[in-house]
């Protein structure tokens, strides 16, 4: 509160990002201890949560007031004009102060209070468990246990307490192993494909320098590999550009040497570090702010950002990492320099491609929470949560999210949830409103006791999950479906709702996806006047003991069906395009998918009308 | 040289055995050939054949490069190639398959592969040097059909038909059109619960979609009934009602090609869309005439804006290099860099083209809506870009358009009636005058059907069937270039060298010659299940109703000269000081000049400046029914599923899009409540209480 010196200023304009002439809204401006909001002439409201702001500018004065630009996290940027300079001024410096924080203890999280009760909050920590998570793989097992090494994060402080490794390692195989991983990450299971037996593991560049060794990392990998009973090879990945690795090996770190390890191969995938990352993100978000941006410039803007490249190259990555387990039932070992932001994106997409359970909403969370949240990537840095050093930050978990984006794209039926999931989870990740994401590791988070003071994002989610169900979401019946996503430049797109998420300009007059949620919900209601209608029938035939009636009564809607046979062609299958699929025709011809038409048959013999119902029911909702 | 693919070399001469070629499949009889799956009998003779169709050569082949493959046959005719899956039963009425025919025109390349070699283009007259393994037909509208050959003896077969279809494309004329067609009643048009398009051939049609229009002050002139005004016209039009037909006459010879000023569109708010050749500057007009020239322009309107169409917009020449550029870029191996796309599609010019088209019909949509005023298209020829914007235009301003029956009576109206020459521009006539306007102005409508998706009762689907449609020759609508060969070609035009007696009927003649197929019978090429899929399942036709009150209707007493005149270029309006590029018209009065004014000096885009804020702020402060489209760089997209259709990358996924899968399942089951409903449910309601009432009024 120190910090705010003016709360309100008034004929505040707010102006349009797009517009070339410089349109503009008059409203209010308010600032509050943790949001900036501004309250139109119409009444609309902007909330910008001070934690959101990514920085603030103070454009020269001009004739009309002195302008304001300020750019959120989550890609929201608003132009004010305030009429007088010192308001300016003051809230400037307010918004400065406000958005960089300097003790986590400031954060929005300890004072968030969303009105739950104590035990609501305990039990919201406890909602994701992740040793039910590796039960559910089936670790541990004969060839997996749970290492107590780090029950005091004496091992490794960036890992989480428990770590699951091969049986056959031992204690001081897995100190060793650590003592030789740049920052002591050593090698540990991230995810198991039960019906390969194979194994994705994690670890940290080896400090192998131009010529070390380490005789306990070399068992450690060869230890992982011998958990793999079908293949002795295992695959290990270094996600990093061959040149990065090599510069590495100057400072006495680098990557594995395959005649040190038996029976290893060695892959560099080539995905950029976070500085990299963090600029093409900048020159995206630069091309796209251009006022009245053109064809030309949007395209060319687009590709020479490089952001869609990089995009690629992860998903090329997860991609080879899913097929060595599915097609070659290799374990893999993926690292990057320290193994907690491209290792992070690679194995977590990698399992995302082979497990259908992280396309569900509840398994995305898991996957966050294992991947990223408790092997130790850096939230706090990379989202900038406290002033920090800018060079830390980068968006490596918004790289994931757009990654997992395409693939919903790509596959529109197989994830439960939609894109405004991912939104919401980008949202809060920077937002700083629930404790999952503050801190850089466990342990970081263990001491700032977050448990006790801040609540879990995860249970607010789940609360609303009806929002974030994806329509076209139909359940596959295996556990493991592995996805093959199609990494041809084209099917590359830029993200609009989450780079132009509140730009209204930039979004089509209307969306799909409400249209849909809006025929589901209608959808809903039908299905509940048919059960009504059901129920009044059957109450009906109770009563009934004149059968001829009923038949009567049903039979006048006989005459209607004929009418309502054009439409029950219409197949699923039909939908797709009529050029691209031959079968489809063949098929047509004898209309394949005949249960409406069945249905509609079953209709008109009265008896079994109601189950016939019943079954069309039960397809809508399976 | 003679050369195998793999190893093995074939000499087989196709001269050998002409009379081969021309027989039927069904009388052939290869010796020692081994048919692997079903016998021929049953895969080739259940193909009908058009009228005056000859199969050159056929074999049996696999259709590849999508999932699953497909085993059929072949058949190359002296009309079309096309790949008839086993087992295809042709539909009784429809002998034309939209999936797999290619029509000769529509080849725009033709490959052989023979192993690992590199494939051999084959241009018309080429020779063929290898048995193939595999046969690639590049359509012309972006498909692609790829037939690999099995071995098993079948290798002659694969070859001949390889050289027959190099032949029949040599000798391939591009207006050969599939003769003496005919179509069951049942599937004309859309199927019978629409009303069929008006063809606008007779006084009648023009006359109907006159009053549907509620057009008050505007009527149909018969001046060009023998194309003697503009072959390139249409046999009627609509004029200002009190403009005699001498009038029209003497004006319309001051226009480039004879194409005065006539009526596109009436806007229900009053003001009139007018499209117009260029004034012809060389001819030397009387008073009277300038007199008549103007009265045509101002359509009994005191304001009247004249826009240069082709200002801002592509040349012909632009959209032809950019189609060619976007058809090489989308083949399947085109060799871009991976990380090049993005800028290879950018080169292509194509989204730019297709966001100025956009911008410039939002544009005129905003000065049709925001007063009373005519607005005068006026383009050269008159028959492209003026096509264009005016379809644009009707579709952006009024909601009954954005149907099914409106877009393809638009598409008559604006295109074919209007003699928009389809033939040369899409390469027919073998000039070089090839430009495919009608396909840009495709990808603009797509571009609003994805920008609103709730508002076209067309689909994707549609758009992407018109788009195949222009280049099949089964009807003579897109195969003409003006409406005066349609006629000749027709055979009513003889009917027409008779005195023409007004009132009388015009045409008995439909009523013995079999009614002529229009490309608007979808049921020559599409099932009974793919014309379904034209209805865009998320329509929703909220503001049907003309919600616009007539502002200002023209008084045809104050007509005098017009209050202001402006010229609209360059996204601004300019007055000017007379309609007429020829001395003693009349001139503006300038009284209005606020009006101008303000327009001058603020480079606002024209809604901004018409309804003040833009519309995406707030709530929108746009005239009912009025759409329009977002041009930023970002919201023009790629028509994926055109024109990369050839690459088999684009359909991967467990499952396809389904997202009217899903619409149709909630349909069916609204259709089947509501049948119930209606019919059980007041019994249900009532019989508890007694259980006769409901049903004895019946007997």
């Amino acid at each position: 509160m120190e910090h705010i010196r003016t709360t309100k200023v008034e004929q505040v304009k707010l102006l349009d990002r797009f517009s070339t002439n410089n349109k503009s809204l008059t409203g209010t401006l308010y600032l509050t201890a943790t949001h900036l909001l501004f309250i139109d002439s119409l009444q609309k409201e902007t909330w910008i949560l001070h934690h959101h702001i990514a920085a603030v500018e103070k454009l020269a004065l001009t004739t009309s007031g002195c302008p304001l630009v300020i750019q959120c996290k989550n890609f929201r940027i608003v132009h004010f004009i305030v009429p007088r300079e010192r308001d300016c001024h003051d809230i400037y410096n307010s918004l400065l102060q406000l958005s960089r924080q300097a003790k986590y203890e400031d954060l929005y999280a300890f004072s968030y209070n969303p009105k739950q009760n104590e035990a609501e909050r305990v039990q919201g920590w406890q909602l994701i468990d992740l040793a039910e998570e590796y039960r559910r793989m089936g670790i541990p097992n004969s060839k997996w246990q749970l290492s107590d090494g780090n029950r005091d994060y004496k091992i490794c402080e960036t890992y989480p307490r428990d770590l699951y490794v091969p049986s056959t390692a031992s204690k001081p195989i897995i100190v060793g192993s650590s003592k030789f991983r740049s920052k002591g990450r050593f090698p540990v299971l991230s995810y198991y494909h039960q019906d390969k037996a194979a194994a994705i593991c994690r670890c940290s560049q080896p400090l192998s320098g131009f010529s070390a060794r380490c005789l306990e990392d070399e068992h450690m990998l060869q230890a992982i590999s011998k958990t793999n009973p079908s293949n002795q090879y295992m695959y290990v990945m270094d996600t990093r550009p061959k040149l990065n690795a090599m510069a590495n090996r100057a400072a006495g770190k680098g990557y594995e040497n395959e005649d040190n390890y038996s029976n290893i191969r060695f892959q560099f995938v080539g995905i950029e570090n976070i500085h990299v990352m963090r600029s093409s993100l900048q020159k995206l978000l630069e091309v796209n702010g251009t006022k009245g941006l053109s064809v030309s410039d949007f395209f060319s803007g687009l590709e020479s950002s490089g952001w869609l490249r990089h995009i690629k190259a992860v998903l090329d990555a997860a991609i080879f990492l899913a097929k060595a387990i599915v097609v070659e039932s290799a374990s893999v070992l993926v690292h990057c320099s320290d193994g907690w932001d491209r290792t992070s994106q690679v194995c977590s997409l990698g399992a995302l491609l082979l497990d259908s359970y992280y396309r569900t909403i509840k398994g995305f969370m898991v996957l966050i929470e294992k991947d990223w949240i408790s092997f130790g990537h850096k939230f706090s840095d990379r989202c900038g949560h406290l002033d920090g050093d800018p060079k830390e930050v980068s968006p490596v978990f918004t790289q994931f999210l757009e990654c997992v984006w395409h693939l919903t794209e790509q596959f529109p039926q197989a994830f439960e949830y939609n894109e405004v999931f991912l939104l919401q989870i980008h949202e809060h990740v920077h937002s700083c409103q629930f404790g999952n994401f503050l801190g850089n590791c466990q342990k970081e988070r263990e001491d700032l006791k977050l448990k006790e003071k801040t609540y879990s994002l995860w249970p607010f989610l789940l609360d609303d999950h009806e929002k974030y169900l994806n329509p076209f979401y139909s359940p596959s019946s295996q556990k493991l479906t592995m996805l093959e996503p199609n990494t041809v430049p084209f099917n590359f797109k830029f993200w609009r709702n989450m780079y132009h998420q509140f730009d209204r300009t930039m979004h089509p007059r209307q969306s799909v996806f409400k249209l849909i949620m809006n025929m589901n919900d209608q959808n809903k209601q039908l299905e509940k006047e048919i059960k009504e209608l059901e129920s009044k029938i059957k109450h009906q035939k109770n009563r009934q003991s004149d059968t001829v009636l009923t038949k009567e009564s049903l039979r006048s809607i006989h005459p209607d069906s004929p009418t309502l046979k054009p439409s029950l062609c219409f197949k699923k299958e039909q939908t797709i395009l009529p050029v691209n699929d031959a079968l489809r025709t063949i098929e047509g011809s004898n209309t394949a998918d005949n249960r409406y038409s069945e249905y509609a048959e079953e209709f008109s013999k009265t008896e079994p009308a109601v189950v016939s119902l019943e079954y069309g029911v039960a397809r809508m909702t399976c | 040289m003679w050369w195998g693919g793999r190893g093995r070399s074939f000499n087989i001469p196709p001269q050998k055995e002409p009379e081969m070629g021309l027989l039927r499949p069904k009388s052939m009889q290869v010796s020692g050939m081994e048919e692997p799956r079903s016998p021929q009998n049953s895969s080739c003779p259940a193909l009908q054949y058009l009228p005056e169709e000859q199969v050159l050569a056929w074999a049996p082949g696999v259709r590849r490069g999508l999932e699953p493959e497909l085993p059929g046959t072949l058949i190359c005719t002296n009309l079309r190639v096309l790949f008839r899956p086993q087992g295809w039963k042709g539909r009784q009425d429809s002998i034309l398959s939209s999936d797999y025919d290619f029509a000769l025109s529509n080849i725009g390349r033709l490959e052989a592969v023979s192993g690992l070699g590199r494939p051999q283009i084959l241009r018309p007259g080429s020779l063929l040097k290898f048995v193939p393994d595999e046969i690639l037909i590049h359509g012309r509208d972006f498909r692609l059909l790829r037939v690999g050959f099995g071995d098993g003896g079948l290798e002659p077969l694969a070859f001949r038909v390889a050289m027959a279809i190099i032949q029949a494309r040599a000798q391939k004329s591009q207006a050969q059109q599939y003769d003496r067609m005919t179509l069951s009643k049942a599937c004309w048009g859309l199927g019978p619960n629409e009303p069929p398009v008006p063809l606008l051939e007779t006084p009648e049609d023009w006359e109907a979609e006159r009053r549907k229009h509620g057009v008050r002050g505007w009527r149909v002139s018969t001046v060009n009934e023998r194309f003697d005004v503009s072959t390139s016209l249409p046999r009627y039009f609509w004029v200002p009602r009190r403009t005699l037909d001498s009038e029209v006459r003497k004006a319309f010879g001051h226009f480039h090609q004879g194409r005065g000023p006539r009526l596109s569109w009436h806007h229900p708010g009053g003001s009139d869309l007018l499209r117009s050749g260029g004034f012809y500057e060389a001819s030397d007009p009387n008073r009277e005439d300038i007199r008549a020239v103007e009265l045509l322009l101002q359509a009994g309107h005191s304001d009247v804006v004249l826009v240069d169409t082709v200002d801002e917009l592509p040349s012909l020449a632009d959209i032809q290099l950019a189609h060619l550029r976007l058809r090489a870029l989308c083949l399947p191996d085109a060799t871009v860099a991976e990380e090049k796309w993005l800028s290879a599609l950018e080169g292509t010019r194509w989204l730019d083209h297709v966001r100025s088209c956009l911008r410039k019909a939002s544009d005129i949509s905003v000065l049709v809506t925001s007063r009373v005023r005519s607005v005068v298209l006026q383009e050269q020829g008159d028959r492209d870009l003026n096509g264009l914007l005016s379809s644009l235009v009707e579709l952006l301003s009024a909601p009954g358009a954005r149907t099914l029956h409106g877009l393809q009576t638009i598409v008559q109206r604006e295109w074919v009636a209007a003699g928009h020459p389809f033939l040369t521009r899409l390469g027919g006539s073998g000039g070089s005058e090839e430009a495919p306007v009608f396909l840009l102005f495709l990808d603009c409508l797509w571009q609003l059907v994805h920008q609103f998706p709730s508002e076209f009762e067309f689909s994707e689907f549609f758009l992407l069937a018109l788009h195949d449609s222009v280049r099949v020759p089964d009807t003579p609508t897109f195969l003409r270039d003006t409406p005066w060969e349609r006629a000749k070609q027709s055979g009513q035009f003889s009917s027409y060298t008779q005195v023409y007696t007004p009132g009388s009927p015009q045409s008995p003649v439909g009523d013995l010659v079999p009614r002529p197929l229009t490309v608007w019978d979808w049921g020559l090429r599409y099932s009974h299940q793919q014309i379904l899929q034209f209805y865009n399942p998320c329509y929703e036709p909220h503001h049907h109703s003309h919600s616009y009150t007539p502002r200002e209707q023209p008084t045809p007493s104050t007509l005098g000269p017009p209050r202001s005149i402006s010229l609209f270029s360059r996204g601004t309006l300019t007055p000017m000081n007379q309609l007429c590029p020829w001395r003693d018209g009349f001139s503006s009065l300038m009284s209005s000049s606020r009006w101008f004014l303000r327009h001058n000096t603020s480079s606002d885009s024209l809604a901004d400046q018409e309804w003040g804020l833009p519309p995406h702020w707030g709530p929108s402060p746009l005239p009912p029914g009025l759409l329009l489209p977002g041009f930023l760089g970002p919201q023009i997209r790629l028509w994926r599923r055109c024109y990369l259709r050839g690459r088999p990358e684009l359909q991967t996924g467990l499952s396809a899009p389904t997202i009217s899968g899903l619409l149709d399942e909630l349909a069916q089951l609204q259709e089947l409540l509501r049948t119930w409903s209606s019919g059980a449910s007041p019994g249900a309601q009532t019989k508890p209480k007694d259980p006769v009432t409901p049903l004895s009024p019946a007997r």
